[in-house]
């Protein structure tokens, strides 16, 4: 299989103030979010990132999508450099976080056109894609309807089309279908497994066993910002189901259920 | 270019989508003008007297000499002559409001004027009420013809009589008078614009989540601080232009006199723009870097505020001063240079070197805004701060 992402040995910290402090209770100036992060995908598969809240899964993904970066270690997607050259990787990867958010003046129609021109997607191309996507999410009814006045499932099925408009080779999606109600989330990953078959690799991160089971090829379980196992899915669940051998892995790894 | 060109559109799709940044566009600009006008004509009202007004009040020993005086000068009256021992009870009219005046002449007042030089000084009374416009208005009138007719009697010599002996011409008075007040308004204008506009672009963005999803396309960091620089300095200037068009439209009511714009010509109206758009790009930049480190609009208008106050301080230079400065380094202070070059536009006194040191000036501090907005963009701890 062609190895489409490899992540070596990436760390991440960051400062915290003393809100942050006070929140998450304690005195380290300091959190280690990703203490030696190591695993790679392969093309056309579905990789389920699992872990606990806090382990480091979103750190990570926003790592990939260049959002933030690393303060060591090496990624490269489809052979390309993510610290070296983040706008290249941008062109082939297509993210999708609840953070990132779309404005509410504008229609689905308008930030389709607007964001394909930012990937520099060709006019005809654009709008044949536009046709499609917006007829397989059914956004074709509420097109016109400013992003303020959609509902909160709406609005995530056109973050997840706007995150396609260039027709991207990596998909990363952080939680796609926490928030989701259980039609759209269907749709999502319906969907996500057509992408899959149509040769894209989709990186997903959750804390939903189901899901992973459901749609995943390769798990990769993070305790504490460091990645356990990563390993094929069916091998993993070889002798346990998803559910007991993560908690069997948690309890080893932290001492506590 | 082509992704600035895409950020800007955007950003001009965004604002006039928007109802509460059309509002923030161009209300100032209305505002202005109405506030002014209305200004304008409260103190008018407040100091003027209509021209049909009868004055009315009380006359003790009546002067023929005044009277006749008034009625050249075609000035309404209806006085009531009464004793002199009744002046106490009818004071009490004046004070409330209910009469203009009451003036004591001097018993045979016209008589004894023939012959005052055989005579003490005279003296002649006027009760009026400085509260009521049409009391103090009738008591200056009273003064002065009191004047002439003393002046008339005892005349030596007179000054500056008969003609009109200032040389200033109209266009050196309108171009005194906006020379002083404009640079300092206009600036306000702009930074006004700006300030309304630039935490709404950038914090706004931060605030929503909406620029992390302009970070994650190829879009290059650069590519988005030149673009939303552009597009919300050109906003600015359109919030300016209004204000300003509100300002002169209302200038000439807020200070009672005819103001005529025309006296400036296009070279004039072409270096207020040159330097107008040179400190709306740096005003624009350097409010985006602050707007940058806040999480909130809220928070940048707030980060902003004490840069407003220093900005407003230096646009008050030529104010205080009363003339623009000569030593070429101070137009290297930013606000200060606009504001001093302004003026020297305004009086039609301009120094090519001093604007030049303005504009490129400012240009340069926009330049280097940009590459610090750009390293901005590309640091996560500002982008993503919690």
């Amino acid at each position: 299989m062609e190895k489409i992402l490899e992540v070596q040995n990436v760390k991440k910290t960051f400062k915290l103030s003393r809100k942050q402090q006070k929140i998450e209770k304690t005195n380290q100036k300091i959190k280690v979010a990703l203490n030696g992060l190591s695993f790679a995908t392969y093309k056309g598969e579905i990789y389920g990132l699992l872990g606990p809240n806090g382990a480091g899964k979103t750190t990570a993904l926003r790592i990939l999508s260049t959002l933030i970066k690393a303060d060591e270690g090496h990624i490269e997607i489809d052979g390309i450099d993510v610290s070296k050259n983040p706008e290249e990787v941008r062109r082939k990867i297509g993210f999708l976080t609840s953070e990132l958010k779309l404005e509410d003046f504008f229609t689905p129609n308008y930030l389709f056109d607007f964001f394909s021109n930012l990937h520099d997607v060709p006019f005809d191309i654009a709008n044949e894609r536009k046709k499609r996507l917006f007829e397989k999410f059914g956004i074709d009814s509420f097109c016109e309807v400013k992003v303020a006045n959609l509902s909160t499932g709406m609005k995530q099925k056109v973050s997840l089309v706007i995150s396609l408009v260039h027709d991207p080779d990596i998909i990363i999606f952080d939680e796609p279908t926490n928030g989701l109600d259980v039609l759209t989330a269907k749709v999502v990953t319906d969907f996500l497994q057509e992408l899959r078959n149509s040769g894209k690799t989709i990186i997903i991160s959750t804390h939903i066993f189901s899901l992973v089971e459901k749609i995943c090829d390769r798990v990769g379980i993070i305790i504490n910002g460091r990645m356990i196992v990563s390993e094929k899915l069916n091998e993993l669940t070889k002798e346990k189901n998803l559910e007991d051998v993560f908690f069997d892995i948690y309890k080893k790894e932290v001492g506590e259920e | 270019m082509r992704n600035i060109w895409i950020i800007i559109k955007k950003e001009f799709a965004r604002f006039f989508k928007d109802r509460r940044m059309l509002v923030a566009l161009f209300l100032p600009g209305i505002l202005i003008y109405v506030v002014y006008s209305f200004m304008g004509d409260i103190i008018n009202s407040m100091v003027t007297v209509e021209n049909n007004y009868v004055y009315t009040g009380y006359v003790v020993n009546q002067s023929n000499l005044f009277k006749s005086t008034l009625e050249l000068e075609k000035i309404k009256i209806n006085f009531e002559e009464i004793d002199e021992s009744h002046i106490e009870e009818h004071k009490e009219e004046i004070k409330n409001r209910e009469k203009d005046i009451i003036i004591v002449f001097p018993k045979q007042f016209d008589e004894s004027l023939k012959y005052q030089n055989n005579q003490s000084v005279m003296n002649v009374e006027i009760f009026y009420n400085s509260t009521k416009t049409e009391s103090s208005t009738f008591y200056q009138i009273g003064l002065e013809i009191l004047n002439k007719i003393e002046s008339k009697i005892t005349n030596i010599f007179d000054i500056n009589a008969g003609q009109n002996y200032d040389l200033a011409d109209e266009k050196d008075l309108s171009a005194s008078i906006i020379s002083n007040l404009l640079p300092m308004l206009m600036l306000m204008l702009i930074l006004s614009g700006c300030i309304g506009i630039a935490p709404e672009s950038i914090a706004g963005e931060k605030e929503r989540g909406t620029i992390a999803t302009l970070l994650v396309t190829p879009l290059k960091r650069r590519e988005l601080a030149i673009g939303k620089i552009v597009s919300i300095s050109s906003l600015a200037l359109i919030s300016g232009l209004v204000s300003f068009i509100g300002v002169m439209l209302s200038f000439p009511k807020l200070i009672a006199r005819n103001i005529d714009a025309s006296i400036y010509g296009f070279k004039e109206y072409f270096l207020i723009f040159l330097v107008i758009i040179s400190l709306t790009l740096m005003a624009i930049t350097l409010m985006a870097i602050v707007s940058s480190f806040a999480k909130s609009v809220k928070e940048a208008t707030n980060y902003i505020s004490p840069f407003m106050i220093l900005m407003v301080l230096l646009s008050l230079s030529t104010m205080i001063t009363q003339s623009a400065a000569n030593n070429v380094v101070l137009y290297l202070i930013p606000f200060f240079n606009v504001n001093q070059t302004l003026y020297s536009i305004f009086s039609f006194d301009i120094n090519v070197t001093n604007l030049i040191v303005t504009v490129i000036a400012n240009v340069v501090y926009t330049i280097l805004g940009i590459f610090m907005l750009t390293k901005m963009f590309g640091n996560e701890k500002i982008m993503f701060s919690r």
